[in-house]
């Protein structure tokens, strides 16, 4: 009785993520909560750009400045495709609560949707920031 | 065709492993199911799976096909991308191969209290519903207990003591849409906190695999509806 309680508490689990196929639907809800970690953890540097930007004349030419480097653009566009997917998935969840395309087709369609306006945002962005 | 199956005897091997085999002379029309058997009684005896009526009504072969759980025996083989690479379903003790240990699933779908809850005397001869009442449960009633949901959610992944899973929540709001069933308060009362129903972030993985086309989902949300309309 033992050794089978001991084999059951050993019984193996197929939990590889790798070999998981995720609709649509679960890569953008993903998305989703990363781009929710990364606004998150991006507030304490803009509280800082402001308030540098707020203190005198130097220092809003200083904030300027360091917007306009290409290393903190890269940041800025990684934030705007983050702040853009938050924003859409978010409205999308919320229409999922009307039942507005909460059906099996719709859902992915939406999904898709998403994922791709987040990333046509990023590509505008890209423009304006860069050239 | 190449098959890539999942493999684990309890007695001989300490861990899983992957085996390959290649199966000629594949008909048209042949289901997973029938793929597997053919591989079992032709090459390799010991390969363990669950089956039983082989027409998607028992929900007994449920497993992981190329990444999506799915029933055996109503996947045509020529819809499957080769090689089929088949394994248990996700995040459930594994017992053998492909036969998995379905006691936390079915502890969930007890936990909703899956019957009648009835507090008047029981009516002599039936129960009577409009055809209205009774459409409610259209799309619910039909849960094979199957298990591809749940086990496709990472919500139950990592929380499958506490998060009761897209098919028990799906039975429960079977219940709850029931006009018979008297107990919907208690019901409700059952699923507060924030595991057992608030765990389902509407990833819509139990809606995409689902070999009924029922929707977990849905049920979910009219739960938390519910909720809040007694709340309000």
């Amino acid at each position: 009785m033992n050794d089978f309680k001991k084999q059951i508490k050993k019984r193996p689990k197929n939990l590889n993520l790798l070999s998981v196929k995720f609709p649509m639907s679960a890569v953008m809800s993903v998305g989703h909560r990363a781009a929710g970690v990364l606004l998150f953890i991006s507030i304490p540097y803009f509280i800082y750009v402001f308030q540098l930007s707020l203190s005198d004349e130097t220092g809003f030419l200083q904030a300027k400045t360091e917007l306009n480097s290409p290393l903190v653009k890269l940041f800025l566009l990684i934030f705007i495709w983050a702040l853009a997917h938050h924003f859409l998935a978010g409205i999308r969840f919320l229409l999922l609560d009307l039942d507005i395309g909460i059906e099996k087709k719709w859902a992915q369609k939406t999904a898709v949707l998403v994922i791709a306006s987040g990333f046509i945002i990023f590509l505008i962005c890209s423009v304006v920031l860069f050239y | 065709m190449r098959f890539t199956i999942y493999r684990f005897n309890p007695e001989t091997d300490t861990v899983p492993y992957m085996k390959e085999y290649e199966l000629a002379n594949i008909e048209p029309g042949t289901m997973l199911l029938d793929a597997l058997l053919r591989i079992k009684n032709e090459q390799d005896g010991t390969l363990s799976f669950r089956h039983s009526c082989g027409e998607g009504v028992c929900g007994s072969d449920g497993m992981n096909v190329n990444g999506t759980n799915c029933l055996a025996c109503v996947t045509l083989v020529d819809s499957l991308k080769a090689p089929i690479v088949v394994r248990p379903l996700p995040g459930m003790p594994v017992v053998r191969d492909l036969v998995i240990d379905m006691t936390q699933f079915y502890s969930q779908y007890r936990a909703v209290k899956p019957w009648l809850i009835v507090k008047d005397p029981i009516p002599e001869i039936e129960f009577k519903q409009t055809p209205e009442q009774r459409d409610k449960l259209d799309g619910l009633y039909e849960c094979i207990l199957c298990g591809c949901c749940s086990t496709a959610c990472p919500s139950f992944w990592w929380n499958p003591d506490k998060f009761l899973g897209p098919a028990a929540l799906l039975q429960s709001w079977r219940f709850l849409s029931d006009s018979r069933d008297q107990a919907g308060d208690e019901r409700l009362e059952a699923l507060e906190g924030p595991y057992k129903l608030f765990r389902c972030h509407s990833i819509m993985n139990c809606v995409e695999v689902c070999p009924k086309q029922l929707n977990p989902t849905k049920a979910i949300g009219n739960i938390k509806k519910l909720m809040l309309k007694k709340m309000i």
